[in-house]
C-alpha cells in the first residue's frame, strides 16, 4: 500500500540545517491502521505532508500501490490525492464561505468521474458523525468538535483508500477523541480504509495496532 | 576766375569718380568677396536655395556672395527657362517666385506639405517634390497654381527628366533609390536600387546617360538620419553616378562633406557641388568637380563669408547652429547680381 | 442540491468580502462606462458622417472659394447658410478630367419668412435630370418625378411625414418623400426640391402680397457635387477642379471625414486620457486585492490542493473570481454609459456641433461585446499574476504558512 524509503528532508533556519525527516523507512499495508508517537518538531507532520503527496522530499522515494508518487506529474499526483488520500488536520480545515454540506462535498469538486451519488453519500457520512442537522450551517456558527466532524466527513467522500490524520482529535474533548477514534477503527473494519494516524498523545497511540515513535526525524517501531 | 573754379569742380568730380570706380571694384558689395584663384575659370550666377528663409547667390567669376530673401525656410528652388525667374518651394509646402529682372516676389501659394526638390518638366510645369508624403506636386507657372498630385514614394526629394521628356528620376531619401517615372502617365516604371543612405536631388549630365546623385550620408547610429553635418554619422558624403540606361550605379566621388545637389557647366565637364560642411572648413560651399578625371578642382565659400560678413548667426537649436544649404542651380547666362539680391 | 464545482466555489469567495468585491466591480464600472461612452460617441459620429458623405454621394464638393469655411459649417454642423457662384461653373467642372458626372444644388433660406412658416430650414434646389444624391435615397421609393409643389424631406424634421403640408414664402407643398436618416443636420433638417420649383417659389413670392420675397439670385448655384472616375482618386480631381476653373474652392469628401476625425480625437483626448488613467489605476487595484487575496487563503488554497485539486484548478479559481468581477462591472459599466449617453443624447450632438447618429444595433452590439471583452481582459491580466503564485505554491507551505 504504501512504501516510504529512505525518505529525507531538511529545512533551513537561518543557518542551521534541521533534518525534519531523516532517512525513514515505514511500510503500511492495506488496512493497517498505524500511529506515529512524538513530539511536537518531532518531524512527524513533514513525514505524513511527504506521504500524502504534499511536499517534495529531498532524496528517498514514497510508493502508492506501487506508483512512486514523486516521479509522476503534478496533475497525476493530485489526481491520485483525489481518488486515494484524504487528510484530516489538526486544525480546523473548513471552508469559511462554505456550509456543512458544501464543504464536504468539496473534494468532489475536482474529482474526475461522475458519480452522481456524492449527495445522499455526504447526508450519510453526516449521519456518522452526528451533524445531520447542521447540514446548511456555515463552519463559524459550528463547535470546534462540530468542525471537527464535518472535516472527518469530507475526508471520507471520495472513498479513499488512505486517510492520513495529523493529530485528528488535538483540541477535543476525551469524550468527543473516543467517538472519533471509535469511528475510525469502524471505517477500518468495515471499508478496509487504511489510517496513518500523528499524535503527541501516547494514550491515542496506544489505540492503534501498530505503533511508531519519532524523535529528531528518525522514526522507531515502537513496542 | 570763374573759369579756374569750373576747372576744379570738374576735375574734383573725375577725382570722385575715379577713386569710387576703383574702390568699386575692390568691394562690390556689403558681403565681402574673395575667390580661389586655382581651378577653371567659370563665369555665371550660382543660386543655392538656403533654410534661412533666403536664396545665397555666388557669383562663380568672382566669388562675391550676396542673398534674395523670400521668408521660408527652404529646401527646393529652379529657375525658370528663361532664367529671369526663381521657383522657390518651402519646408512648409509653399511655392513662390521671384522676378529676378524687377526683383519683385508673389505670395507663396500653398502646394503640399514639405518640399525637397524640383525641377521644370518638359511641359512647362514644375514638379515638386514632397519629403513628408511622398507625392509630387505639379506647379502650373502659369496659373500660379497647383495643377496635379501624385504619389511615387515614401520621402522623396530630387527630380530629373531625360532629354527626350519621358522619363523622371524621383530619389528617395531614405530608401537610396531612384524610381523612374512615366512622365505621360505619372506611374512608377521601375526603381534603380542602391543609390546611397541618404540621398538628395540629382542632375543628368549634359550629353550622357549619367545622373549625378547626391549622397549626404547623413547616419545617425548606421541610420539615415537628415540632419545634415550637425549630427553626422562622419561618413563622407559625396556623388554617386547612376548610368540610366543600365540602372546601374556606376561611380562615387567622395567629395566629404554632405553633399545635397549637383549642377553641371553646359558642355557638362564640371560639376557643381553644394556641400554642407566642407572638409576641412566649417562653413557650407560650392565644390567643383572635373566631371571626366572625378577630382575636386575649386571651392567657393557660400554661407560663411557671408553669415561673418553681416553677422548673421544661426540659433545653437536650429540645424546645428550651422547655415545650411540645400539645391543649387547657376545661371551661366548671367554675369551680374540680379537686382532681387541684396 | 447544486453539485459543487469551480464556479459556485468562486461565486461564495466573491460574496465573502462583499465590500472589497464591490470596490472592484466599481473601478471596472467606471473604465467601462467611460470606455463606453467615448467609444460609442466616437463611433457614431463616425457613422454618421460616412453615411452622410455617403448619402450626398460625391466625392467632392465644388464651393466658392470664399465660402469654404461657411459651406463645411452647413455641411458638418448643419447651419443653415447661402453662397452662390454662377451657374456656368457647373459645365466647366463636368470638363475637367476625371469627372464622371455632377449635380448642381442652391441653396435658400426660409427663417426670414414672418409666423407660421417652418424657420431655420434649408430649402436645397436640385436638379433631377443630373441628380445622384437625392432620389436614390428615399425611405419609401417614389418611382415617378416630383410634380409642382412636391417636396422630400429630411429624416430630421420629425414633425412632418410622407402626406404631411408645408408653406414657404406663402406656398405651400406636400412631402412625398424623406431620406433616410443620416445624423447630419445638412441632410436632415433639409427640404428637397426641384431647381425650378424652388426658382418659381422665388418668382411668386417677389409679388404676393404679405410675403417676404425670396432672396434667390438668378442663374447661380450654391454647390457642383462631383463624382470622379473609379481609377483616379478624388484628391487629384479636386487639384484638377481648382486648377483649372478660379474662384473656386473643391472639398473632398474624404479629407472631411478624416479631419472631423481628427477634430474629435482632439476634443475627447483628455477623456481618453483619463480613461486610460483609470484603466491603469483599475489594473492596479484588482492586482494588489487579489494579491491580498491569495495571501489570505494560502491555508485554503493549500486545503483544496490536498483535496486533491490540480494547479490548473487553483489558477481557474482565481480567474473565474477576477472575471466575475469585471464582468458584472463591464456589464454595468456599460449599462451605465449607455443610460449616460441617451440621457445626454441631446446635449452631446449640441455641443460637439458634429453629425451624430446612434449606432445600428449591430454596430452597438459590437461595442458593447467590445467593452465587455476589455473589462474581462483587465480582471484577467490584473489577477493574472496572483493566481500564477497562488498556483505555483506548495500545499504543505501553503497550509503552514497560513497557519
Amino acid at each position: 500500500m504504501i512504501e516510504v524509503k529512505e525518505l529525507t528532508k531538511t529545512y533551513k533556519v537561518g543557518s542551521d540545517v534541521i533534518k525534519a525527516v531523516d532517512h525513514v523507512d515505514l511500510e503500511v499495508g492495506k488496512g493497517e491502521f498505524i500511529s506515529i508517537l512524538g513530539h511536537s518538531g518531532s518531524g512527524k507532520t513533514t513525514l505524513l505532508s511527504l506521504m500524502g503527496g504534499l511536499t517534495r522530499p529531498d532524496s528517498g522515494t514514497v510508493r502508492i500501490d506501487g506508483t512512486d508518487i514523486w516521479a509522476i506529474s503534478d496533475d497525476e499526483l493530485s489526481d491520485l490525492r483525489n481518488r486515494k488520500i484524504n487528510f484530516i488536520y489538526q486544525f480546523s480545515s473548513l471552508v469559511p464561505t462554505l456550509n456543512v454540506i458544501e464543504n464536504v462535498l468539496l473534494p468532489t469538486a475536482f474529482s474526475r468521474d461522475r458519480d452522481e451519488g456524492y449527495y445522499d453519500f455526504a447526508m450519510e457520512l453526516l449521519d456518522l458523525v452526528g451533524i445531520r442537522e447542521k447540514e446548511h450551517s456555515y463552519p463559524a456558527q459550528l463547535s470546534g468538535g462540530q468542525q471537527r466532524r464535518a472535516a472527518i466527513a469530507r475526508a471520507f467522500i471520495n472513498r479513499p483508500e488512505i486517510i492520513l490524520a495529523d493529530e485528528p482529535t488535538g483540541d477535543l474533548d476525551e469524550e468527543t477523541e473516543a467517538e472519533i477514534m471509535a469511528l475510525f477503527r469502524r471505517m477500518n473494519e468495515e471499508k478496509g480504509i487504511t489510517f496513518v494516524i500523528v499524535t503527541h498523545s501516547s494514550d491515542l497511540a496506544s489505540q492503534t495496532k501498530k505503533r511508531y515513535r519519532m524523535s529528531n526525524g528518525v522514526l522507531k517501531e515502537a513496542e | 576766375m570763374k573759369k579756374v573754379f569750373l576747372a576744379c569742380l570738374v576735375s574734383a568730380i573725375v577725382i570722385v569718380l575715379g577713386v569710387s570706380l576703383v574702390f568699386a571694384g575692390e568691394a562690390s558689395g556689403p558681403m565681402g568677396k574673395g575667390v580661389e584663384r586655382s581651378g577653371p575659370n567659370l563665369k555665371g550666377i550660382a543660386y543655392i536655395q538656403g533654410h534661412g528663409g533666403h536664396i545665397a547667390v555666388v557669383n562663380l567669376a568672382t566669388g562675391d556672395v550676396k542673398r534674395i530673401v523670400h521668408g521660408k525656410p527652404s529646401d527646393a528652388l529652379t529657375l525658370s527657362a528663361d532664367g529671369k525667374k526663381i521657383y522657390a518651394f518651402s519646408l512648409d509646402g509653399y511655392a513662390k517666385e521671384i522676378d529676378l529682372t524687377t526683383g519683385k516676389q508673389t505670395e507663396w501659394v500653398k502646394l503640399g506639405k514639405k518640399h525637397c526638390g524640383s525641377n521644370i518638366a518638359p511641359d512647362g510645369t514644375v514638379w515638386v517634390s514632397d519629403m513628408a508624403d511622398g507625392h509630387v506636386y505639379v506647379y502650373d507657372p502659369k496659373t500660379h497654381k497647383l495643377a496635379d498630385s501624385f504619389p511615387v514614394a515614401k520621402s522623396i526629394c530630387g527630380i530629373s527628366f531625360s532629354p527626350d521628356g519621358k522619363t523622371a528620376y524621383v530619389s528617395d531619401m531614405p530608401g537610396g533609390f531612384i524610381a523612374v517615372v512615366d512622365v505621360k502617365t505619372k506611374k512608377v516604371v521601375s526603381k534603380i536600387e542602391g543609390v546611397g543612405n541618404f540621398i538628395h536631388r540629382a542632375r543628368l549630365r549634359p550629353g550622357t546617360n549619367e545622373l549625378w546623385q547626391s549622397e549626404g550620408n547623413e547616419l545617425k547610429g548606421g541610420k539615415p538620419y537628415g540632419v545634415g553635418y550637425a549630427e553626422a554619422g562622419g561618413a563622407p558624403g559625396g556623388v554617386s553616378i547612376v548610368d540610366t540606361k543600365t540602372g546601374k550605379v556606376k561611380d562615387f566621388v567622395v567629395t566629404g562633406g554632405n553633399v545635397h545637389d549637383v549642377d553641371f557647366t553646359p558642355d557638362g565637364k564640371y560639376a557643381l557641388a553644394a556641400v554642407r560642411q566642407v572638409p576641412e572648413q566649417d562653413d557650407s560651399g560650392i565644390v567643383v568637380i572635373d566631371a571626366d578625371t572625378k577630382r575636386v578642382v575649386k571651392v567657393y565659400s557660400a554661407c560663411k563669408k557671408c553669415h561673418g560678413a553681416i553677422g548673421l548667426e544661426v540659433p545653437k537649436d536650429k540645424d546645428g547652429g550651422r547655415p545650411f544649404l540645400c539645391a543649387i542651380q547657376v545661371n551661366w547666362k548671367a554675369s551680374g547680381f540680379s537686382k532681387a539680391c541684396e | 442540491m447544486k453539485k459543487i464545482n469551480l464556479n459556485y466555489i468562486a461565486r461564495k469567495n466573491i460574496r465573502r468580502k462583499f465590500f472589497r468585491s464591490m470596490a472592484i466591480v466599481i473601478a471596472v464600472t467606471v473604465v467601462a462606462a467611460t470606455l463606453f461612452s467615448v467609444t460609442t460617441v466616437m463611433d457614431s459620429v463616425e457613422t454618421s458622417i460616412k453615411k452622410g458623405t455617403a448619402r450626398l454621394g460625391a466625392d467632392i464638393m465644388v464651393v466658392p472659394q470664399e465660402a469654404e469655411a461657411k459651406a463645411k459649417t452647413a455641411l458638418l454642423a448643419g447651419e443653415p447658410s447661402t453662397f452662390y457662384m454662377d451657374r456656368s461653373i457647373e459645365e466647366k467642372v463636368r470638363k475637367v478630367e476625371g469627372v464622371k458626372s455632377v449635380a448642381s444644388q442652391i441653396f435658400l433660406q426660409t427663417a426670414k419668412y414672418k409666423c407660421c412658416d417652418v424657420s431655420d430650414m434649408l430649402l436645397i434646389g436640385f436638379d433631377p435630370e443630373h441628380d445622384f444624391t437625392i432620389m436614390p435615397w428615399l425611405s419609401r421609393e417614389l418611382s415617378r418625378p416630383l410634380g409642382t409643389g412636391e417636396i422630400i424631406m429630411g429624416r430630421g424634421l420629425t414633425a412632418y411625414d410622407i402626406g404631411s403640408k408645408i408653406t414657404f414664402y406663402g406656398k405651400d407643398f406636400e412631402v412625398v418623400g424623406m431620406l433616410e436618416e443620416t445624423g447630419m443636420k445638412f441632410i436632415d433638417n433639409s427640404v428637397f426640391m426641384p431647381f425650378e420649383a424652388l426658382e418659381k417659389l422665388a418668382e411668386e413670392s417677389r409679388h404676393k402680397k404679405g410675403v417676404k420675397a425670396a432672396d434667390l439670385p438668378l442663374n447661380k448655384v450654391s454647390t457642383i457635387l462631383v463624382q470622379v472616375e473609379p481609377e483616379i482618386s478624388p484628391a487629384r480631381v479636386a487639384i484638377f477642379i481648382e486648377h483649372d476653373i478660379p474662384g473656386v474652392k473643391a472639398i473632398v469628401s474624404e479629407e472631411v471625414i478624416s479631419s472631423v476625425r481628427k477634430q474629435l480625437f482632439i476634443l475627447l483626448r483628455s477623456i481618453l486620457s483619463i480613461s486610460l488613467i483609470l484603466w491603469i489605476m483599475a489594473l492596479l487595484l484588482i492586482g494588489v486585492v487579489f494579491s491580498m487575496i491569495v495571501n489570505e487563503r494560502q491555508r485554503e488554497i493549500g486545503l483544496l490542493r490536498a483535496m486533491g485539486a490540480r494547479k490548473g484548478n487553483i489558477f481557474r479559481l482565481i480567474m473565474t473570481e477576477a472575471s466575475i468581477l469585471s464582468i458584472a462591472g463591464g456589464i454595468t459599466g456599460v449599462a451605465i454609459g449607455g443610460a449616460f449617453l441617451y440621457a445626454f443624447k441631446g446635449f452631446i450632438r449640441s455641443s460637439l456641433n458634429i453629425p451624430y447618429l446612434w449606432p445600428s444595433a449591430f454596430e452597438m452590439s459590437i461595442l458593447v461585446l467590445f467593452c465587455l471583452f476589455l473589462s474581462f481582459i483587465t480582471g484577467v491580466a490584473a489577477a493574472l499574476y496572483p493566481a500564477i503564485k497562488s498556483m505555483r505554491m506548495e500545499p504543505y507551505e501553503a497550509i503552514r504558512r497560513g497557519e
